[in-house]
Order: C-alpha cells, then sequence, then structure tokens
C-alpha cells in the first residue's frame, strides 16, 4: 500500500495518506507530545439523501431521518453494542448525522488500536431487530422534542424551509415523529447496504497514533468492499426563497432572527476558495470591528451574540446573520442596506485584510485540537480537496475574490426568519 | 508538574511550557466569595474585557486582536461551591506561526490581558458610565434569555429550589434587580476589591516559559494591599424538608430535574467514592440512568446525574414527556437503590474507572490544563489528573454502595408541557 505524505512547512505537520486495498480512503495526522488520540469514520450519507436507487436503478423516496436513525441503530450488536465494548477499552464514543454525512467516533488516551478494531468493527456489522427499533423510535422521538424547544435550531430550519422548496436541506436531521414512525428493520438493513460501503466512506485520525498501527488494524478489520462510491444528483433549483419571511413562536424571552441569502448555485458545490472567501467578506462586513456592528450594537438591536456563517454543501449555500433583536425586521434592513451599500463601493481593504488575518489564525488554532483535524480531514476529503487545502486557500485569497462573492448576495433571494417570544402561564410555588 | 510560583498572597501563577501546541493561552481565575456585590463583580469582568486604558474603543481593541491573527480575549463567571469564579483569558497563535518577520503575538496578548486588569480605562478615576451601561443591556439579557435553554434553567432552577436558603442558591450574576442597581462607582469598587482579595490563579501554556507573565503580574500585584477573602463552602450533609416545584410552559418536552444532597461534611468527605459513585449511577453512557431510563424504557434521550463536589449536592436532570414523570422519577431512583444494594459488577466499576481516566487524564488541549488548574484556585495544594486518578483507582466497591446510601433527595423540579387546550398566546 503506498502511503502519501502531505506535509505543511508553516505549521511543522504532516497528513499521511493511503486509500486502503478495501476501497477505504485512510488519513493519518500524528502529533507529537499528545497522549490522546481521536477517530472518526464516515459515510457520505446524510439527511439530504432522502432517495435510494432500487434494483431497477430508479430512484426511491425514503423516510425523512432515516441516515440519523440508522446511526442511532449501529451502535447495537448481536451481543455486545457498541458502547459496551467501548466501556471494555476506556474510550469516549460519540456519533453523529449531519445533512451530508454520518460520523462514528472516538478518543482515548489508552488502548487505541483495540478501540479502533471496534469502530471499524461496529460499523460495519448491522444489526437490527424490530423491537430494537421500536425501542429507537421512542428515544429519537425525545430528541425530536427537545431541538422543537431549541430557538437556535428552529430559526435556522425555519429559515432553510424559506429558502428551499424542492432541496432536502430543508427536513429536519431527525425526520419527525411521524417519518421515523414508518422506519423498520427492513429498511435499515437495506439503506445500510447501500450508503455503507466503503468506497463512500473515510477514516481520519489525529493525535498519538502512527500510520503503520492504523493501517495493520484496517489491514485486520477491513475486505474489499463490493459496490461503488454513491452519486448524489444536482438538481439545481431556483433561488427565489419560497417564502422571503417566516416565523414560529417559542416560550424564549426576546426574538432570534436569521437572515439568510440563498446562493444561486451552477455547480452543486461551492469551491474551497470561494467558501473561505465568503467567510473573510462576512467577517469583513459584519465583524465586531464592521460599522454596522457597532451600530446595531448602539442602537440596542442586537447583543454579543450576533453571528454570521456561510453554509453550503451538496446543492445549498447560504450566507447566514443573525441573533437577538428586538426588532428583526428592522435589523434585517439595516443589514440588507449594508450589503447593497458595500457592493457598490467594494470592501474595505483594510478591513479586509484583518478579517483575513483573523481566519488565518483562527485556522492554526484548530489544529491544536485532534478533533477539530480529524473533523476537517473529512471535511476536506468528502469534498475533494487535499490536506492543508483550506490554509492555502486562505492565504492566497485576494479582495477581488471577496467581492465577487459579496457581489452574490441578492435581497431577491433573501429570507427572514424569526422566532417570537410566547408568554409562559407560570404555577409558581 | 510544572512549577508553582506565588507571585503575590493568594497570587499563583501555574506556568506550562510546551510546543505540541500552536497557542498560547493565559487565563487569570479570580475567586471571591458569593457574599460580595455578585451582579457588581459580573459586570466589572465584563467592563474589563470591553476595553483597556491602551485601547479605550471597543473596535480598537478588536481590530488589534484581528490583526494578531484573531488573537481573542474572553471573560466569563462561574460559580464553584460557594464561591463566584471570575476568568479573563486570552488565546492566541504561537509567534513561529506569525506571517510577518518577528511578530511578538503571546508578549502583546499578555501584556494586553494584564492591561485588562490593572489598567482599565478610567476618565477622572471613574469607570465610562456608557460602557458599564452597554454591559449591563447585556449581562441583563444573557439573565432574560436562560430561559431559552429549558434543559439549562431546568437545573438553574433546581439549584434555587434545593438551596434556596443558602449562598449557593443565588445566580452567579447576582439578581435581576441588583444588576440594574449597579452603578459605575459599584463598579470601581468592585475592580478595587477583586485585585485585593480574590484569590487567584493565573494559568499560561505556551511555548514560551512564562517569565514574561511573571514578570508583568507580579509588577501589577506589587501595587496592591493585598488580604485575600476567606472563602468557605457549607455543606448540608441530610436533606432538608422535600419540595417539589411545578412551571408550566408551552414546550414540546418537559424537563424533570431532582436535586439530592450527598450527605458530604466537607470537600474531603468520601470525595473519591462520591466521584465514582455518581459515574456509575449516571455520568456516562455505561451508567445506569443511560442504561435503563433511555436505553431500556426509552423515557428520554438524555439522563444524566452530576456531582457538584465544591458543594455536596447532585442533579439528575432528563428531558421526557410530561406525562412520565412519575415513571422517570420511580425508574432514577430505583437505580440509585441499585448502587446502594451493590448491584454492579467488577466489570462496571472498571468500565466507570476507566472512564474517569480518560476525562481526567486527556489533557490535550491548552483551555482544558487552564480550567483544571483554576478550578483549584481556593485549594491550598494543587492536585494534578494522575494524582486524582491514582485516588480514583483506590475506592472501593463498599464505599461506593456507602455513599450512595447517603445520598437523599431533597428537591425536584418540573417543568412541564402545558397541553394543547391549556395553549394559550395572551400577553
Amino acid at each position: 500500500m503506498k502511503i502519501k505524505e502531505f506535509r505543511n512547512e508553516l505549521l511543522g505537520d504532516s497528513v499521511f495518506y493511503a486509500k486502503h486495498k478495501s476501497g477505504l480512503d485512510i488519513y493519518v495526522m500524528p502529533k507529537s507530545g499528545y497522549s490522546t488520540t481521536y477517530a472518526i469514520f464516515a459515510t457520505k450519507y446524510g439527511s439530504i439523501d432522502t432517495h435510494v436507487k432500487n434494483e431497477k436503478g430508479e430512484f426511491e423516496s425514503i423516510p425523512e431521518g432515516t441516515a440519523h436513525f440508522l446511526e442511532h441503530k449501529l451502535f447495537e450488536g448481536e451481543e455486545l453494542d457498541a458502547f459496551e465494548q467501548f466501556a471494555k477499552t476506556g474510550a469516549s464514543a460519540n456519533a453523529y448525522t449531519s445533512f451530508d454525512r454520518t460520523a462514528y467516533l472516538f478518543s482515548c488516551s489508552e488502548n487505541f488500536e483495540e478501540s479502533l478494531g471496534i469502530l471499524l468493527d461496529f460499523v460495519q456489522k448491522p444489526y437490527f431487530t424490530q423491537q430494537t427499533v421500536e425501542k429507537e423510535q421512542g428515544i429519537i422521538g425525545q430528541e425530536i422534542r427537545m431541538y422543537q424547544d431549541l430557538a437556535d435550531w428552529e430559526v435556522m430550519f425555519n429559515l432553510l424551509r424559506a429558502l428551499y422548496k424542492e432541496h432536502p436541506v430543508r427536513i429536519d436531521i431527525a425526520g419527525t415523529q411521524q417519518s421515523i414512525a414508518e422506519i423498520d428493520a427492513d429498511l435499515l438493513y437495506k439503506l445500510y447496504h447501500n450508503f455503507y460501503n466503503l468506497n463512500n466512506m473515510v477514516l481520519c485520525v489525529c493525535g498519538n497514533a502512527d500510520t503503520e498501527a492504523v493501517l495493520k488494524i484496517a489491514d485486520e478489520k477491513l475486505e474489499k468492499a463490493n459496490g461503488s462510491k454513491i452519486e448524489r444528483k444536482f438538481v439545481p433549483e431556483s433561488p427565489v426563497p419560497e417564502k422571503t419571511y417566516i416565523e414560529e413562536s417559542l416560550s424564549i424571552a426576546e426574538k432570534q432572527f436569521l437572515l439568510g441569502y440563498k446562493e444561486d448555485l451552477k455547480q452543486p458545490e461551492v469551491t474551497i476558495e470561494d467558501e473561505i472567501a465568503s467567510e473573510v467578506m462576512l467577517e469583513t462586513l459584519f465583524g465586531k470591528t464592521s460599522p454596522v456592528y457597532n451600530d446595531l450594537l448602539r442602537q440596542e438591536l442586537i447583543d454579543m451574540g450576533f453571528m454570521t456563517e456561510f453554509f453550503s454543501g451538496f446543492g445549498y449555500s447560504v450566507c447566514m446573520l443573525g441573533g437577538t433583536s428586538r426588532d428583526p425586521e428592522e435589523t434585517a434592513r439595516i443589514l440588507r442596506e449594508t450589503v447593497d451599500r458595500a457592493i457598490e463601493t467594494g470592501l474595505d481593504p483594510e478591513a479586509f485584510e484583518r478579517a483575513k488575518r483573523k481566519l488565518y489564525g483562527r485556522m492554526i488554532m484548530e489544529y491544536n485540537s485532534i478533533e477539530d483535524v480529524s473533523n476537517l480531514l473529512m471535511n476536506l476529503h468528502f469534498a475533494g480537496y487535499k490536506p492543508f487545502a483550506e490554509i492555502e486557500a486562505c492565504r492566497a485569497l485576494t479582495l477581488e475574490r471577496a467581492n465577487k462573492r459579496l457581489r452574490k448576495l441578492k435581497n431577491e433571494y433573501s429570507a427572514l426568519s424569526v422566532i417570537n417570544p410566547l408568554n409562559k402561564e407560570q404555577k409558581d410555588v | 508538574m510544572a512549577a508553582v510560583k506565588t507571585l503575590s498572597e493568594g497570587v499563583r501563577l501555574y506556568a506550562v511550557q510546551t510546543d505540541r501546541f500552536k497557542t498560547s493561552s493565559i487565563a487569570v481565575t479570580m475567586a471571591l466569595p458569593m457574599s460580595t456585590n455578585l451582579s457588581a463583580n459580573a459586570l466589572l469582568i465584563n467592563v474589563l474585557k470591553h476595553s483597556c486604558k491602551k485601547y479605550p474603543d471597543f473596535v480598537m481593541l478588536n481590530s488589534r486582536l484581528s490583526e494578531l491573527y484573531g488573537a481573542s480575549v474572553g471573560a466569563s463567571v462561574i460559580k464553584s461551591g460557594e464561591a463566584q469564579l471570575l476568568t479573563l483569558s486570552t488565546v492566541c497563535i504561537d509567534d513561529r506561526f506569525a506571517l510577518g518577520e518577528d511578530e511578538k503575538i503571546s508578549a502583546e496578548c499578555a501584556d494586553l490581558l494584564c492591561g485588562m486588569l490593572f489598567e482599565p480605562d478610567l476618565k477622572n478615576g471613574k469607570f465610562n458610565s456608557d460602557i458599564v451601561a452597554e454591559e449591563k443591556r447585556l449581562l441583563l439579557q444573557r439573565i432574560d434569555e436562560e430561559i431559552n435553554d429549558k434543559r439549562y434553567y431546568a437545573g438553574v432552577r433546581c439549584e434555587q429550589i434545593l438551596c434556596r436558603d443558602e449562598a449557593y442558591g443565588k445566580s452567579r450574576y447576582g439578581e435581576r434587580a441588583e444588576v440594574e442597581a449597579v452603578t459605575p462607582d459599584d463598579i470601581y469598587d468592585a475592580w478595587q476589591n477583586l485585585l485585593r482579595s480574590a484569590r487567584i490563579m493565573i494559568t499560561c501554556v505556551s511555548s514560551s516559559d512564562g517569565k514574561r507573565v511573571e514578570k508583568i503580574f507580579k509588577k501589577g500585584f506589587s501595587k496592591i494591599d493585598r488580604e485575600p477573602a476567606e472563602i468557605t463552602t457549607e455543606y448540608r450533609k441530610k436533606a432538608g424538608a422535600f419540595r417539589r416545584v411545578e412551571e408550566k410552559y408551552p414546550v414540546n418536552q418537559g424537563k424533570l430535574v431532582l436535586g439530592f444532597r450527598t450527605g458530604m461534611s466537607d470537600i474531603d468527605d468520601m470525595h473519591y467514592p462520591e466521584i465514582l459513585m455518581i459515574d456509575l449511577f449516571g455520568g456516562n453512557v455505561y451508567s445506569k440512568l443511560f442504561l435503563n431510563v433511555r436505553e431500556k424504557l426509552s423515557l428520554c434521550y438524555y439522563c444524566w446525574a452530576k456531582l457538584h463536589i465544591r458543594k455536596g449536592v447532585v442533579f439528575v436532570d432528563c428531558g421526557i414527556d410530561t406525562e412520565n414523570e412519575k415513571k422517570a422519577t420511580s425508574e432514577i431512583v430505583k437505580q440509585l437503590q441499585a448502587i446502594r444494594d451493590g448491584d454492579f459488577t467488577d466489570e462496571d466499576m472498571a468500565a466507570s474507572l476507566m472512564g474517569m481516566r480518560e476525562r481526567w487524564l486527556s489533557m490535550d488541549e491548552p483551555m482544558k490544563l487552564c480550567l483544571w488548574y483554576g478550578a483549584q484556585v481556593c485549594d491550598d495544594t494543587l492536585v494534578t489528573p494522575e494524582e486524582k486518578v491514582a485516588k480514583l483507582e483506590k475506592v472501593t466497591k463498599d464505599e461506593v454502595c456507602a455513599a450512595a446510601k447517603r445520598l437523599s433527595l431533597e428537591a425536584v423540579y418540573m417543568l412541564s408541557a402545558e397541553t394543547q387546550e391549556g395553549e394559550n398566546n395572551e400577553d
């Protein structure tokens, strides 16, 4: 097996990559002086994958929330479940499902090889019964309810539902009480065999581990996978939002809002250069040193929690701005005006340089964390980039590119999501 | 263990020199008794972070931080036993990652942090009233918004109910009305009091040796007549009269929190058995609560037990359907009984020990190191993770059972979901 080294002189770090004979892509970043190791094993299957090809090659729809349901159920084993196995090695294990992937992970300071073996094993050994599926419906039902009460979560999903008419980014990652009720053991097996194939997966390890040891465990635990990479279908959708305003009431103290600009995508994915350009552009225009941030603060329209985010994935891309405000509509009006004015004048070059330096520094800081590095390597891999591509893209970023990204923001492609406070009926004792 | 230095009476510096991180971090943790003006202290720490003599303007300060490659300064307020801990911290990239020649990022950040503490932006000896007013608005909003996160809010409510007549029952920020009443003069007094009487731990994790941090903070404290405050915490061994409080909110999921007394008489009283017992009970995914309340009965997505060892209390919390309160409560109590009865195996003990080892020994993040030692600000001798692990490993099954037997339930808080019919939107 050929091991390729990616070296970054600036950081003084190397990432080792190998294409395992089983079909799995493996990345290892050893960190000298570290006592802990983090490993993440992920498949390119998330909540936006709402269709599966049947035997006839036709796309069939599947219930919302199945990727997440499967994530929960994979922890179950015929004899011992994954948590019970990890309890014997001391590793701290977890998993998560996002829009476009499902990831299983652990961190440990002892018994790394044994824990890696458990990780690779349990993800490859599905075991579902009708009884355990039903049990999980109760647990996930509570998880869904918990999120329904969280304003930051709701304000974002409502925004996505307003912006996107078709794209499945608009559905909840865990699905709904109704959609998960449709899930049974047979369906889970079918989806498992479709999406969990090593050609569609990646393993990233960072910390006190060496590449040889990781590959040795991979040799023991992985067999050549049948099947190929799953291709997602790109269906371009009109950049015009489904709705320009959406609101909901929850039991909170003050209004919360999120303003989103949907991008008119010609390609399914935004390049890393453009992604970074958008992040720096948002920081330049709306960061803590920007005039508008300070004006809004003075007018008591925002607080320190005001944030911006560039949010994108396969077939979707949104610039988000939001926080708490006593008057979301007035705040959104000022933010939109700021965008329009900036498009005319271009970004302030000095503010742009500062924002770029800030992002560069924050990227360097990420390399402290074995968790962040492992997730970063996974993200880069799934997006088709090599290790350290984000640092290179940041260093090469020009004002011109950031201005070009700024000009993509169009008011007619934007929507505002608001959560209003709902008063409680209190029975105090 | 790196050397601990005393810079002034009640001011210690713990500096770890390592080049395994990409950053340089400093945290100054300052402890005051809960009897001081909590609101003025909480506002003070945010005012100190807002600006300083060198950078009197918020935009100027933050522009400089951006130029320093996204260096950050942070302020936090927490309760630890009956002490209010105020922390000012900074993180920046290590000088070796600067893109220009000879940039001294970490020295500048250390100076900045020191300046924030000793040289705030004063005009004629007074704090700027506009800044105080702005930080007051932001703090009041933070207090009001505690309700937004129902899990957090329910935890706070149960703490208030359990410790209703103790200092621990107070909010870390003080009461809302107290925050509103704070004046710039109060902030000045709080600042003077902080420098004079707080117990202080400065932790520094960096590729340099900490000499500069030592020098500048030593110089700062040399002008101060230090009188470190006595900080004590009341431990109540037995539960008082049982109380249950229910509040209804228009939510999808109810939140149940149970508040227990551990039976500890001080922080050293069965310290390690308590830790292991609570972990076995509800600290991790191998614990009784997760395996039974969640996995077996499917009542919830989360159910954890959390030990506040510096106060001798325990909280168990879960998110459930409101009508399942009784079912969940009786299962939680049943699982506690199982621990009391010794209904757990040697493997369970071993799993818990390994889980705790993992939690304590994973110190590959600078802020974790800063927090570990910052949390010991009031302790005379500092304990390393390895020392703690060694003590935990000596705990026996009998001790775990004995610790569980002392646990007594005193307070229940139920944030219940209003029924559909009861729901109304009137103001």
